[in-house]
């Protein structure tokens, strides 16, 4: 019921004439047909066994690495030094034409392995000094070969333009030299990348490339023999082509590491069920082995979410990998991470059958946060929305109708300073008392709706003003004089305005007092009166009102309030 | 008495030119907004500046940041501030370091050109005005058990008076009392409320306005 889409930039391709399971049978032919001429020209037998060996097993290693989408240079490459391992061996034959052919690709083979090491793992940009390794491992073996060629003394050399034993000898020694030194590199690049693998990667690229520096460390200790011996060679050269076997088998060493390794998956549904969503993640890196690993869950509108609900892009890098994960073919989540994990798709698939259902229970929680959250920032922006409203009202109160009374009043104030009838004068002055008390009410009005005083001077002032303006003493306590963002102003404000209103309305006090405490990232409004007691918040009174605005700051308001005990409210509101 | 009016009401500086005109008040320049003002005072150096509180581009507080900029740069002109609210931490932000030569009023007093031509000589001559409903809106405040309760209506009057900016001889006038008993007035109301007479009639009337600010 249950699926696990690799949805990797890339798909393994099943066309069967670019496919290389053909060239299997091609190198097993070719190596027969090298052992053949082996006989045939009497090399010794270890000689030919070890060739022919090392051949099968880098054809073996790249049939292995078939059909995994991460390791088709791979497959293409150990094929390749197959057929260059064996290429080398065709100066075996007495045809001039084969024997000058294996000249000139006789070293050929380790120009091959050295791109095949360094070009893991795949997928990676190769650096500059990578680049020029393999360019040198090139240029030494192909084109040294070729120099060779043009001065070998040998008659079978059908490419000796001018025959000079000396000259040979001399490019012999200048690509022994070379060869060193780009050796060394290699494995000094090699030596690098092991450390820095991790996770996944460092299980599947980790055989080859240890297989692979020991290879190494051995062809550069056999240079530096051939050097110091100056001949000698055939012996030394059967046992460091012996030695690459070491290199396939680390590919299989590798894969089936990869392939052995699955948690056992009732541990890990158990596991999984016990945990919280934000160790979720962490759980299942760990059963995968890449610390890297993320989890996206899909929502039902098709984007995607983190387990506390927030938005996540998936990825679009060739660096990471994405895997889904589906229950009844739809899509609940899916695996963010390292593209070497697809080395292990056992692995993959076992984590998933287990964590399918898990996953999916995960997905709905983490569609709820998101709903929440959804919601929390619809709260907030509608309260936003209202205190720009009032804002904007408060602003057109003062700046239009306040304005226009004025106007009015100056023009009432010039005409009766002109007249001369003390009757009209009198009717003018009138008139002028009735718009100061309009504008008089239309100013308790706009402070109501917006408090302009709290905007310009802080919570502290604007308290104190309204403690002050309070029909009974009001005494305020405690001091917050650092501006703190005007929501959260507004919102505690308003908590004791309203308090106020309602200590002043019901509760028959002979004092109350207001204390504004901020500390450790809240702000604590508490309101406390000596009257009759026995207060709630009320739907319809005006601190149920407060309950959008404070929740959109996830701030809380509770009331204390027994029968003759006075009343306290306090409201709690984080602030950074 | 040579004045500058800045409100970017021009039906509002308008009718306030034509009354000071008319009470004999030179009227030098009137402006619309805050740059214009500063570039007034510092051209002209009138004797007072009349400023609007809310003025382009915010509508907020760009008359009091001028006003501050007047009274830093250019100590010889007064200012009066014309103001929609009545808050009296406004009015004591204004006046609280230094009294002298400064004013707060309602706006809507600019209609009463009596009480703007008494405004605008008390600051001219060097003293300190507060809207009487700014000190009716801080001596509303009931206390219980406050000492402001004990006050007899007279001494209540001229506590208000005090805080507005007035001096004894103003109040004398006002209230139609004589010199020497508006003085046995202040000094009951003074005792009463604790309060150490002020050798001047400005650092008066911060001591009364804290008082009743408290």
């Amino acid at each position: 019921m249950t699926s696990a889409d690799p949805v990797a930039a890339t798909q393994p391709t099943r066309d069967l004439l670019r496919d290389p399971v053909l060239v299997a049978p091609l190198i097993v032919a070719a190596g027969l047909a090298v052992g053949a001429l082996g006989i045939d020209t009497h090399i010794s037998e270890t000689r030919i066994a070890v060739d022919m060996g090392v051949a099968w097993a880098l054809a073996a290693a790249a049939l292995l690495t078939l059909g995994r989408p991460r390791r088709r240079r791979a497959t293409w490459l150990l094929a390749a030094a197959a057929f260059a391992l064996l290429g080398a061996d065709l100066e075996w034959a007495d045809t001039h034409a084969w024997w000058t052919l294996g000249l000139v690709v006789e070293q050929l083979w380790i120009a091959v392995l050295a791109v095949l090491l360094l070009a893991l793992p795949e997928g990676r940009r190769s650096s500059p000094v990578t680049r020029w390794a393999i360019a040198g491992a090139f240029t030494v073996t192909l084109a040294g070969q070729v120099a060779g060629a043009l001065v070998e003394p040998d008659v079978r050399d059908l490419l000796a333009v001018a025959p000079h034993a000396g000259a040979a000898h001399a490019i012999d020694r200048a690509q022994e030299f070379a060869g060193v030194a780009v050796a060394l590199v290699v494995l000094v690049l090699l030596l690098r990348r092991l450390r820095e693998l991790r996770g996944a990667a460092r299980r599947s690229e980790g055989p080859p490339l240890a297989g692979a520096a020991v290879a190494l460390t051995v062809g550069v200790v056999w240079l530096g023999l051939v050097i110091a011996s100056d001949g000698s060679r055939p012996r030394i050269e059967t046992i460091a082509r012996a030695i690459v076997v070491l290199l396939p088998i680390g590919v299989v060493v590798g894969i089936l590491w990869s392939r052995l390794r699955r948690p056992e998956a009732s541990e890990l549904v158990v596991e999984l069920q016990a945990q919280t969503p934000a160790t979720m993640g962490e759980r299942l890196a760990g059963a995968l082995g890449d610390p890297t690993l993320e989890i996206a869950y899909r929502l039902a509108d098709g984007h995607y979410v983190d387990a506390s609900g927030r938005a996540v892009e998936l990825p679009s890098d060739p660096g990471r990998a994405v895997t889904a994960i589906t229950v009844d073919g739809k899509e609940v989540a899916v695996l963010v991470h390292d593209p070497a994990l697809l080395d292990e798709p056992a692995l993959v698939e076992s984590v998933r059958a287990t964590a399918a259902l898990v996953l999916e229970i995960e997905r709905l929680a983490a569609e709820v946060r998101s709903q929440l959250a959804e919601v929390r920032a619809s709260r907030e922006r509608i309260v936003s929305a209202a205190d720009a409203e009032r804002r904007r009202i408060e602003r057109n109160l003062h700046d239009g109708a306040q304005q226009r009374l004025v106007t009015l009043s100056v023009a009432l104030g010039l005409e009766a300073s002109r007249v001369d009838s003390v009757a009209t004068t009198e009717i003018l002055c009138r008139a002028q008392d009735e718009v100061e008390q309009a504008i008089t009410e239309l100013r308790h009005l706009a402070r109501g709706i917006h408090p302009t005083l709290l905007r310009d001077e802080g919570l502290q002032i604007a308290v104190e003003a309204l403690a002050r303006r309070s029909s009974i003493p009001v005494t305020v306590h405690g001091a917050v004089h650092d501006r703190l963002p005007d929501s959260i102003e507004l919102a505690a404000y308003f908590v004791v305005s309203e308090a106020l209103t309602n200590v002043t309305k019901h509760a028959s006090p002979t004092e109350a007092s207001v204390t504004l405490v901020r500390e450790s990232g809240v702000l604590r409004v508490t309101i406390t009166d000596d009257g009759v007691g026995g207060a709630q918040i009320a739907t319809g009174s005006g601190l149920a009102g407060l309950r959008d605005r404070l929740d959109a700051l996830d701030a809380t308001l509770a009331i204390d309030s027994r029968p003759t005990q006075g009343t306290t409210v306090r409201a709690e509101l984080p602030c950074e | 008495m040579r004045v500058v009016i800045a409100d970017d009401a021009p039906l509002i500086r308008e009718g306030v030119t034509r009354l000071l005109t008319e009470n004999a008040v030179d009227v030098v320049a009137q402006v619309g907004d805050a740059d214009a003002l500063l570039a007034c005072v510092r051209d002209l150096r009138p004797d007072v500046a009349i400023v609007d509180v809310r003025m382009p581009p915010t509508h907020t507080d760009e008359g009091l940041r001028a006003v501050q900029e007047i009274r830093s740069h250019y100590p010889g002109t007064a200012v009066l501030v014309l103001s929609q609210h009545l808050e009296p931490a406004y009015a004591l932000r204004l006046i609280d370091q230094q009294p002298e030569r400064a004013g707060y009023l309602m706006k809507e007093r600019v209609g009463r050109v009596e009480e703007l031509l008494d405004a605008l000589e008390r600051v001219a001559a060097g003293g300190c005005v507060v809207d009487r409903a700014i000190v009716e809106e801080l001596l509303a405040r009931r206390r219980q058990g406050s000492p402001l309760d004990t006050l007899t209506p007279r001494e209540r009057e001229i506590l208000a008076l005090i805080a507005e900016g007035r001096s004894n001889r103003g109040i004398s006038r006002i209230l139609w009392l004589s010199p020497k008993t508006v003085e046995t007035h202040i000094r009951g109301a003074f005792m009463k409320l604790g309060l150490a007479e002020a050798p001047e009639d400005n650092r008066r009337v911060l001591a009364v306005l804290a008082y009743l600010g408290r």
